[in-house]
């Protein structure tokens, strides 16, 4: 065993620490229960998805990659959602073990339903979990520890399903049929991807970010998103609604649909 | 008279976690780099505990060995397990854990 100091890290599934994480500031803690609740039901639901490919993928391999991508969400989603119960918030949501467990979801709308073809697996995979990885980056130093230290170990354990995600995009991307998928599976989810990180100067992210929850904003962290899915997309022949100003270093991406926006449960409300 | 209870140190509860192996690889939970810290306080064993990943599939399976082996001990009657989320790497296994992977084909 390393040398490494005994542990302080909070909270197990099931048998936790019991410490509670103290916020003075009311609206930064209210945005942090929100946080927690928006990326345990993303990796959830993310995990739950990508599970009913489990049996279904198109060759073995990625059947199998299914399985394994499957128990990582899940377990995220689990080492997450005890924090719940750890922040002093009156009615905090609960963590999920079934689909059906809260009525309330805190996930993207895209993961609302089986995913219908391996194109939208391949896009929940490509465009979803880079953005839940950017929020992770942004808690990575937070001050609140036992979130910090998860955000670092599930990102620790991301980097595998990261490099296979874009594997998945260049393997479909390689022909025209699969290209035109993709495609089509794009223009349906990055508008709410890229409204997911919030307008700019979000009132409860800038709470988190004064008492030093978090590190990124609401554009920082949009940008380094497209940072990492716009080059890789556009490089495969998708057409990405963005452009790059180099002058000012930034994605320009036009208007977002905000009037669909839900703020509390960080989605689009699909009509 | 009345009976006095042993207190039980740290190493052999470390020592008795030796004897718990980890349900997929023949190699103790210690020698896995799983176990991160233990404190005796009385007759209760503290245990932190991490996994080699998060979405571990025997994540309670492992609990229970820990608890029925501890349980074992003189002077045990609880254990209190946590478990922690610190990076686990193989540079965590111990030499003596690489050896006895390599000799299973492992590593």
């Amino acid at each position: 065993m390393s040398e490494r100091p005994e542990g302080t890290e909070a909270v197990a599934p099931g048998r936790g620490a019991q410490s509670e994480f103290l916020v003075d500031n009311d609206d930064a803690l209210a945005a942090l229960v929100n946080l927690i609740a928006v990326i345990g039901d993303n990796e959830y639901f993310l995990g739950r998805r990508v599970s009913e490919w489990a049996d279904a993928g198109p060759l073995l391999e990625s059947t199998a990659a299914c399985a394994a991508i499957t128990q990582d969400k899940l377990g995220h989603s689990r080492a997450i959602y005890p924090l719940l119960e750890e922040l002093p918030w009156p009615k905090a949501p609960t963590g999920l073990q079934g689909e059906i467990d809260r009525a309330r979801r805190y996930s993207v709308s895209f993961l609302d339903d089986p995913l219908p073809s391996w194109s939208n697996v391949v896009a929940a995979l490509a465009l979803v979990g880079p953005a839940v990885n950017v929020v992770l980056e942004a808690v990575e130093n937070s001050r609140y520890e036992a979130l910090a230290r998860r955000a670092h170990r599930i990102l620790d354990e991301e980097r595998l399903t990261s490099a296979y995600a874009e594997g998945l995009v260049r393997q479909i991307a390689y022909e025209e049929r699969g290209r035109k998928l993709l495609q089509e599976r794009v223009n349906e989810l990055l508008p709410e991807m890229l409204c997911w990180f919030g307008p700019e100067g979000e009132f409860g992210i800038e709470a988190l970010k004064a008492e030093g929850l978090t590190s990124m904003g609401n554009e920082e962290m949009r940008q380094r998103y497209l940072d990492r899915i716009a080059p890789l997309l556009q490089g495969c022949g998708i057409e990405v609604p963005v452009e790059r100003n180099e002058s000012e270093g930034r994605w320009e991406y036009g208007e977002l649909p905000w009037k669909e926006w839900n703020q509390l449960q960080r989605r689009l409300e699909r009509s | 008279m009345r009976e006095v209870m042993r207190t039980v140190t740290t190493e052999e509860v470390r020592d008795a976690l030796r004897e718990v192996l980890d349900p997929e690889y023949p190699i103790s939970l210690v020698d896995l780099g799983l176990i991160r810290g233990i404190e005796v306080v009385g007759n209760r064993a503290d245990i932190k505990l991490t996994y080699t990943c998060m979405g571990c599939p025997a994540m309670d399976m492992i609990q229970e060995d820990v608890e029925e082996r501890l349980l074992q001990m003189d002077g045990i009657d609880k254990v209190e397990i946590e478990v922690v989320w610190p990076t686990w790497s193989k540079n965590d296994i111990t030499p003596l854990g690489k050896k006895q992977l390599k000799q299973v084909g492992v590593v």
